[in-house]
């Protein structure tokens, strides 16, 4: 095979078993028009964050403890209120005892302002020159759950530090939800755990927040890529590759 | 495709039937699973309960001697009492006194939740402007819990109680 004579021993081995050299060569080395604006890689720049919020998130997951619990008990002495398991973990992530430990749960924290002000900007873009038209509609509603996902990382994240700022900026979120007609309140109910924001609505925005939506950010992330792959850029719709003569992925732009 | 006899064209195929069958399976299996999941999910208690608050935790010794709470135009500041052991779960409730140089007794008592009637966020009593303010979006309210400034659109909650040897249960909403 003419294309396994250009490769290197162990790609050869691999191919020969798998037979995927072609899927990988159309995923990685298909050709790109010229005229592709820096702002068509607003997709790409997300992934890359996503990418970072993914490992630092593992990361913070190795020390990050969701409980709500009480280091210690409650002192009515001074009035102070003891600190939970959760907050105490932050802390401790924060402070030199773990190296470097500010440092990833920082880029975890600003991470997370980057991806959605990125998803946003790639969406206006993608509105902007017309990218949600035929044929990419299943890309552009693929893209719609992305950008629900990343919210709902945003959203069960920020409870996690588990401190008053989170406290009570869920409270207000979860109350919107709860505001809604007819099924808010047992959305209310569903999230919260407890008719009031409690240990319990913790663990499960931990839960959604590690296990629920990972699964499927990274299978959305999968679709939508395959399909921007198949279809190609829609910048370059109805134009002429060069040294190619036919127009490449038909002219999708009206 | 060649259907011969009359009539066998309406049958149904060996392969429709499996993949009814199949699809009923599965259903059933489904359904089973979302309503378990929901089941799991969907808290017991959605009211919260009455629970015993001992006043001297909150510096009461005796409700007679009227030695207490720092009373501040007769709304003490807020405390927080469980609604599920162990939780945390917590609901912050002002006591206050209707007559604020009346005695700490039951009928001159009320328990004002502290709880925001826009989206819930812990209100707090400014004795200088004499009303309730809210941190979030700047609701504010009545000493008679009426609204007198917006987000908010309906009154502070009060909720019942009983006062019995110095000790407050508190009996949730009126
Ligand atoms: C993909 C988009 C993601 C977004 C937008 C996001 C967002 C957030 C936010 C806003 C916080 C609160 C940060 C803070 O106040 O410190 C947080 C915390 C956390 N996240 Fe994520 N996250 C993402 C992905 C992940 C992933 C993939 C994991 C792990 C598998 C993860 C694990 C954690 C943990 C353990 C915390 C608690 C530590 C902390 O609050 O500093 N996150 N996340
Ligand atoms: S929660 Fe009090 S004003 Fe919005």
């Amino acid at each position: 095979m003419a294309r396994q004579a250009r490769m290197n021993p162990a790609m050869r081995w691999v191919d020969d078993r798998l037979h995927i050299s072609g899927v990988v060569d159309a995923a990685l080395s298909h050709p790109v028009p010229k005229r592709v604006h820096p702002l068509d890689y607003l997709g790409e720049s997300t992934l890359f964050v996503f990418i970072n919020q993914m490992i630092t998130g593992i990361l913070l997951a190795m020390f990050y403890n969701a409980s709500a619990q009480s280091a210690y008990a409650f002192d009515p002495a001074t009035g102070k209120a003891a600190p939970t398991i959760a907050w105490t973990s932050i802390q401790h992530i924060m402070s030199s005892a773990v190296p470097a430990g500010s440092l990833i749960r920082s880029m975890h924290y600003w991470g997370n302002y980057f991806m959605v002000v990125l998803v946003f900007a790639h969406m206006l873009r993608g509105f902007y020159v017309g990218a949600y038209k035929y044929p990419r509609e299943l890309t552009w509603l693929t893209g719609v759950a992305l950008l629900l996902v990343t919210l709902g990382f945003a959203f069960t994240g920020y409870l996690l530090p588990w401190d008053q700022k989170a406290y009570w900026a869920t409270q207000v979120g979860v109350n919107i939800g709860a505001s809604a007609p007819i099924l808010g309140p047992t959305i209310g109910l569903l999230l919260r755990g407890g008719p009031t924001l409690n240990g319990d609505t913790l663990t499960r925005f931990f839960a959604i927040h590690m296990l629920v939506l990972p699964a499927l950010i990274v299978t959305l992330i999968g679709v939508h890529i395959l399909l921007t792959n198949i279809q190609g850029v829609s910048e370059a719709d109805g134009l002429v590759l060069e040294g190619e003569e036919t127009v490449i992925h038909g002219g999708g732009r009206k | 495709m060649a259907v011969s006899a009359a009539g066998s064209s309406r049958a149904v195929s060996r392969n429709r039937f499996m993949l009814a069958v199949l699809g009923g399976v599965s259903t059933v299996i489904g359904v089973f699973y979302v309503g378990t999941i929901l089941r799991y999910l969907y808290p017991k208690s959605s009211s919260t309960p009455p629970l015993p608050v001992s006043l001297s935790d909150q510096g009461v010794t005796d409700p007679g001697t009227q030695a207490v709470l720092p009373f501040n135009n007769g709304v003490a500041g807020p405390f927080y009492y469980p609604t599920v052991p162990d939780k945390s779960v917590v609901v912050g409730v002002f006591v206050e006194k209707i007559k604020a140089a009346g005695p700490l007794a039951a009928d001159n008592l009320r328990v004002v939740e502290q709880t925001c009637t826009h989206l819930g966020c812990p209100v707090a009593w400014v004795a200088s402007d004499n009303r309730f303010e809210c941190p979030c979006h700047g609701s504010q309210f009545n000493r008679d819990l009426s609204v007198s400034h917006g987000p908010a659109n309906s009154p502070l909650y009060e909720h019942d109680f009983q006062l019995k040897a110095g000790t407050m249960t508190i009996l949730g909403r009126k």
